[in-house]
This record gives C-alpha cells, sequence and structure tokens, in this order.
C-alpha cells in the first residue's frame, strides 16, 4: 500500500538517495525502488554532464519530478517515468542520429520497464508548453488514463523548476516570470480540478515566488545556457560535433 | 494522515547549487561572496563533469553539500568556496595537459584565489585515516587557523557522506557503516574542539540513524568517483599522453627518492 508524504516543492528528493528513501518511506513496493534505481543508472549515463541554465544538473531536475510524482502517491511506472522523462528530449544515447529510434526505445524498455517507457515516448511528442497546459483546463473533467498521466509528469515538472525557484536563476527567468504571471494560476487550478489539490496549491505558491521574486543580476552572471559541460579532457569526435553544429544552425534558422 | 517528508537540519547538507545559493542569500552572505560562489560553482562545473559520487549521486551534489554546511557553520566565503571544490585535486578534471600537482595548483590560485587554493591543498594533504582521526582532536588546539579550517572541511564532507543513510547505497557498505561507527566518538570530539558541538551531534545522528536497512540490490554499483562522461565523447588522444607522462614523471620522482 502506498502511502501519502507532504514532499512537494520544498521537501521534494534532490538525489537518488533522498528519493529512494522517500519510496521507502512510502511503502512503495520493493519492486518498484529496483526499477528506479535501474532507470536511474540509464538515466544518468544518458543525460550526464547536463546542465540547466540555473546550474542545476539536468538528473537532479529529473529526481525532482519523480519525487513530486511519488508525493502525490502514483503508480510506480510513472515515478519511473519521471527519473526518465527528460531522455527522449535531451539526451545523448552516443552516435551523431539525435531522431528517436527502435534501439533507443529498446534500451530503455529495458532500464525502466515497458509501461513507464511508453509514458516517456508520448511525454516527448506531447504538448508541453505552459500556455497550451492552461488552456487545457476546461477539458477537466474529460482528461483520464494515459493523457491525464502526461499532464501530471508536466506539471510535475513545472512544479520542480518553478518550486525551488530554479527559474529565477535561469538565463531566461524574465519569459519564466511572464509565464507565471499570465499561466500559473491557471495551471494551479487545473492541478487542483485534476484531483490533485495539493500539487495545485504548491504550483500556486511557486509560480507566486517567480512573480514577485528576483535575483540580483550579479548572482545570474556569468550567464549559463542549458547543456552539455564537457569534462575538460574529453571531446565529441569531429563528425558528430561538426554535424551536431549543422543541425542546431539550421534548426535556428528555420525558427524550431 | 501526512507525515512532512522535509527534513530540517541545523547544520544543513543541501544538494542543490539553487538551495545554496538562497541558503547563503538568506544566511547573511554579501552579495559579493556569493557572486564569489557562483563563480567557482561554473569551475566545479567543467572540473567534476560527469564524476559520481560513491553513493550514485552527482559529484556535484556532494561538492554544495560540503558547501552547505560549511556555510551553516557561518565560516567566511573562502572556506565555502574551498568546501565546493574540496575534491579537486582528487577527482577533478583540469584538462589533458595539465596533470601535474604544480600546474593544477596554479590554476586553482588563478581562478579561485591563494587562500582557497591553500584550504584544497590542504584538505587533500590530510591524512583522514582511523588512526590519525583518532588523536586529532588532542592535537587541535596545535593546529593553525587554516589547519583547523581544513580539518572543518573534512568533517562537513563526512556529513554529507553519512547523512540519510547515504553509506548504504555505497558498493562497500558494510566497510564504511563500520568505519563510521568506530569513528563516531573522534568525530563528535573533533567537532567540540572545533566550537561547533552542533556539527558534532549531527554526526552522530547521521551515523545512528541507519534504519531502515537498505537493501543491497539498492546500491549504487560504481565505485566512489567512477567517471560517466557524455555517451557521444571519448577521451582526447592528448589527455590520454599527457596522462601517461604525468604518470611516468610521478614514478620517476618517486624512484629518485628512493
Amino acid at each position: 500500500m502506498v502511502t501519502y508524504t507532504d514532499s512537494l516543492a520544498e521537501g521534494k528528493a534532490q538525489t537518488i538517495v533522498q528519493l529512494l528513501n522517500q519510496l521507502q518511506r512510502q511503502s512503495y513496493q520493493r519492486k518498484d525502488l529496483d526499477s528506479v534505481q535501474r532507470a536511474y543508472e540509464t538515466a544518468v549515463s544518458i543525460c550526464s554532464c547536463q546542465y540547466r541554465s540555473s546550474g542545476r544538473l539536468l538528473i537532479d531536475h529529473s529526481i525532482g519530478a519523480a519525487s513530486i510524482l511519488a508525493g502525490l502517491a502514483v503508480d510506480a511506472d510513472l515515478v519511473t517515468a519521471g527519473v526518465v522523462h527528460a531522455v527522449y528530449l535531451h539526451g545523448d544515447f552516443g552516435g551523431w542520429r539525435k531522431r528517436l529510434d527502435e534501439r533507443k526505445r529498446a534500451r530503455i524498455r529495458k532500464a525502466a520497464g515497458g509501461a513507464a517507457e511508453e509514458i516517456v515516448y508520448r511525454y516527448s511528442h506531447s504538448e508541453r508548453n505552459p500556455l497550451a497546459l492552461a488552456a487545457m483546463r476546461s477539458r477537466g473533467t474529460q482528461i483520464v488514463g494515459m493523457e491525464r498521466d502526461l499532464i501530471l509528469m508536466r506539471l510535475a515538472d513545472l512544479l520542480d523548476i518553478y518550486g525551488e525557484p530554479d527559474t529565477l536563476y535561469c538565463h531566461n527567468a524574465d519569459k519564466r516570470r511572464a509565464v507565471a504571471g499570465s499561466a500559473g494560476p491557471e495551471i494551479a487550478a487545473f492541478a487542483s480540478e485534476l484531483g490533485f489539490p495539493a500539487l495545485g496549491a504548491a504550483l500556486d505558491r511557486g509560480f507566486a515566488t517567480v512573480r514577485n521574486g528576483s535575483i540580483p543580476v550579479a548572482l545570474r552572471t556569468p550567464v549559463w545556457k542549458d547543456g552539455i559541460v564537457l569534462p575538460p579532457s574529453y571531446r565529441v569526435p569531429l563528425p558528430i560535433a561538426a554535424y551536431q553544429r549543422a543541425r542546431s544552425r539550421i534548426y535556428s534558422l528555420v525558427g524550431r | 494522515m501526512t507525515e512532512h517528508a522535509r527534513l530540517d537540519y541545523r547544520i544543513p547538507t543541501v544538494q542543490s547549487v539553487v538551495q545554496l545559493f538562497e541558503q547563503l542569500r538568506h544566511g547573511g552572505y554579501e552579495e559579493g561572496d556569493v557572486h564569489r560562489v557562483r563563480l567557482a560553482y561554473g569551475s566545479a562545473m567543467a572540473l567534476f563533469a560527469g564524476r559520481m559520487h560513491a553513493s550514485g549521486k552527482p559529484y556535484m551534489a556532494h561538492c554544495v553539500a560540503a558547501a552547505s554546511a560549511l556555510a551553516g557553520c557561518a565560516v567566511p566565503a573562502d572556506l565555502v568556496i574551498a568546501g565546493l571544490l574540496h575534491g579537486a585535486y582528487r577527482w577533478g578534471d583540469f584538462g589533458s595537459w595539465r596533470v601535474l600537482p604544480p600546474l593544477k595548483r596554479a590554476w586553482v590560485r588563478r581562478h579561485l584565489g591563494i587562500r582557497v587554493e591553500e584550504y584544497i591543498q590542504g584538505f587533500h594533504a590530510l591524512p583522514w585515516n582511523s588512526e590519525e582521526v583518532a588523536t586529532l582532536s588532542e592535537r587541535l588546539p596545535a593546529l593553525d587557523p587554516i589547519e583547523r579550517a581544513v580539518v572543518l572541511m573534512r568533517l562537513a564532507s563526512d556529513l554529507d557522506n553519512l547523512r540519510e543513510r547515504s553509506l548504504q547505497y555505497c558498493i562497500d557498505a558494510e566497510q564504511r557503516l563500520a568505519t563510521a561507527r568506530r569513528r563516531r566518538p573522534s568525530l563528535i570530539a573533533i567537532a567540540e574542539g572545533l566550537g561547533l558541538p552542533a556539527l558534532g551531534q549531527a554526526l552522530a545522528a547521521a551515523i545512528d540513524e541507519q534504519t531502515p536497512e537498505v537493501p543491497p540490490e539498492l546500491r549504487w554499483r560504481h565505485p566512489a568517483g567512477a567517471l560517466m562522461p557524455p555517451e557521444s565523447s571519448r577521451r582526447a588522444p592528448e589527455a590520454v599522453v599527457g596522462s601517461a607522462l604525468g604518470e611516468l614523471l610521478r614514478r620517476t620522482r618517486r624512484a629518485l627518492r628512493r
């Protein structure tokens, strides 16, 4: 039986140790903990050396999102999916192709289980724009099953970065503040109407902190961007690096 | 029934850099000092990129936690920064050619300052085996301020290593736990000798709180300091050469000393 624990936002796990401790406290089954640990091992490898522009490691953000989901007493598959939710969007699977293919999916299925992988696959293809998420509120009671799980994951993702307050330290803090102002209250209300009032309340607090808070400019300089910080004695092989640069250039030219 | 899962510690060991910045901002540190910590963190991001702690969390989380514990003891910013980079000489990647200690030390002095480098070097050089730990509290009065600061850095690092049953997630959990329990009275005595009884209590509590036990299957399967670089990256050829040259020079120096 899974028991409810208030671990949202302020009390969420930041590391795998904290997450596994939380899951044990909340009486998740042993096999679920095994699954989370194996999924984490894969996620760490695929998202290695990746930082958010606030300075937080991407894997820390994944753990935070998973912890928030666990705090909502969701199924273990959704918690595991939280741990790996960023792999298809930001992961480095080796090689030069960024495209998601069956080989990559098979690897995540093996690490996290088929159900969790399906959630992550659909999440990576779902609408994640906060403004679009707020607009979905009108469909509240019609949202069930997998769609509900995907929205929950997105809400947990948002709470991790707005509740930290991670976003205030990001290079695009002003943009994030605007989102907190325009879509925040709708998103928080949406979470409550989905049946998660504690999540809604935590989101409300997080968005309010970002709306009303500010960080001295000195604490946002030098500016960091989302991305990889390579170990200084490592290199991306030239063909891969060249392909990635060209791809990035083309995408920015066509506005992707 | 809900139970609040947030763990409030008198001596915090936050795990994320954003939490560290918030702790410093609201903990009486000046903006200039917090900015310096941010700059130092930028250096740490590269030095410790891909490096993992023995418990399975990123090594950066441990660095942040050590800095947080030191800040919780209200130390000067230089010592907080040194806590953030305390493992630089053991685990830091200084690049392909900067493999010898004098080159690494020069880099740290240039980027972080002379005092910070003194602390980090002191940490690296301080013996921390059970025999030394057992007698350190008696030798504390004879230590100079830098040496005392280095001992405090060690305790801060240990606090994070011990907290939240982290030991039990390590591949060599039994050995680590036995060592921790053996050192418990000595660590408390050292903390009290430094005038920080709260730190001693925190260390004792961290060692004592080991239930429920962590099943061995949940342990991190890699040794301390394992490196997990991005999967599309490779060690630079010049790094392999530099590393081999560095090892050759180290062995030559050792042989000449004999």
